[in-house]
């Protein structure tokens, strides 16, 4: 396997992007990256309701999967897929440490799962609340 | 191995060797000269003819054993060639595969589909059977390549045609063909691509026939 030529530059960016992928962050501070996102998509924006999460979150949007489908009605409680059975693991921050800790990984899931949920990506607005309502859900 | 009429006992043999018996009666003397003459020189004919019979056999025999051989080896290789579903993987699974194919479904190990069904599927992701499982792409490439790199080895045409589902596989196919339908729609196995309601360490890679389960 060749190894690649590490040049300054390359190294920095890498740390810059490995700064924004790391498994560090907390849900505050996505909260905040899907506000700054939130606020260039529309100006109006008016901040994140928990409230309009559950609906999203627990609403059917006209095609097959819901997010409950394989998360539960109960974000606090393991869940499994849909279609395989896998479990999964609770996805209320509350119940476990692990979850929206990482920017690059909620939004990787954000796309797959709004692709099959609403059949769109979800906006900055709608993530963020979702997440308002996720971070407020005890197990 | 030896019975008590000459005859070897496990080994078949297509001729017969004289018994102890035979061997240790002497000609008997006719009184005749003539006729002792005529029976010493049969028996002697007797024996050479016995014993060129005996070369005769191994002759006879001899391409019986060859087509065997060759029979054997043959199945060997045919073994060799359906076990290339069974070679470990040659390359380092990349971190990405296991975390991002193994996220919804058990990590399917990259033998279980030639290189040209892998590719459709990378392909496909956004419509991966019916989800996105779309990924980024230096994850994409890595577990593109380390799937393109352990595939299974199959040739030409065949690995057009093959379907991007592995239990529709024939090899898939032949390997379950001793589980019946009702056993695949048990509630516990959920279906023939659930491999680790009955392989428990199909997340290792592991599908050895003796560690099988079927759960109730």
């Amino acid at each position: 396997m060749k190894h690649p030529r590490w040049s300054a530059p390359a190294l920095l960016a890498a740390l810059l992007a490995g700064a924004g992928t790391a498994a560090s962050q907390t849900p505050a501070a996505l909260a905040e990256s899907y506000a700054a996102a939130a606020r260039n998509e529309a100006p109006g924006f008016a901040g994140f309701s928990a409230q309009r999460g559950e609906q999203l979150f627990r609403g059917s949007h006209g095609r097959e999967w819901t997010c409950t489908s394989c998360h539960t009605s109960s974000p606090g409680a393991q869940g499994r897929h849909a279609k395989t059975g896998k479990p999964i693991a609770p996805l209320a921050p509350a119940a476990n440490a692990e979850r929206f800790t990482s920017l690059a990984t909620a939004d990787k899931w954000f796309r797959r799962n709004c692709n099959d949920v609403l059949g769109r990506e979800c906006t900055a607005q709608e993530k963020g609340d979702v997440l308002a309502y996720l971070v407020q859900v005890r197990p | 191995m030896m019975d008590r009429n000459g005859r070897i006992g496990r080994v078949r043999t297509w001729y017969r060797v004289a018994s102890r018996a035979e061997r240790a009666t002497p000609l008997q003397s006719n009184g005749n000269e003539a006729i002792d003459a005529k029976n010493k020189a049969s028996a002697v004919d007797t024996a050479a003819r016995a014993r060129s019979e005996c070369a005769m056999n191994r002759i006879r025999t001899f391409p019986l054993a060859a087509a065997a051989a060759g029979l054997a080896a043959l199945s060997i290789a045919a073994a060799a060639m359906a076990s290339d579903r069974q070679v470990r993987s040659t390359s380092p699974e990349p971190a990405a595969w296991r975390a991002e194919c193994g996220s919804c479904h058990v990590a399917y190990p990259p033998r279980l589909l030639p290189a040209s069904s892998w590719r459709r599927i990378m392909q496909g992701l956004d419509r991966h059977f019916g989800v996105d499982a779309t990924l980024d792409a230096g994850s994409a490439a890595a577990i593109a390549t380390f799937l393109a790199e352990n595939a299974a080895r199959v040739g030409g045409k065949r690995a057009q045609d093959e379907t991007l589902r592995i239990t529709e596989t024939r090899w898939f196919r032949h390997e379950h063909a001793e589980v019946s339908p009702q056993e695949f729609a048990r509630a516990s196995v959920r279906g023939p691509a659930n491999c680790d309601a009955c392989h428990r360490d199909a997340g290792r890679g592991q599908f050895d026939e003796r560690s099988v389960r079927i759960p109730r």
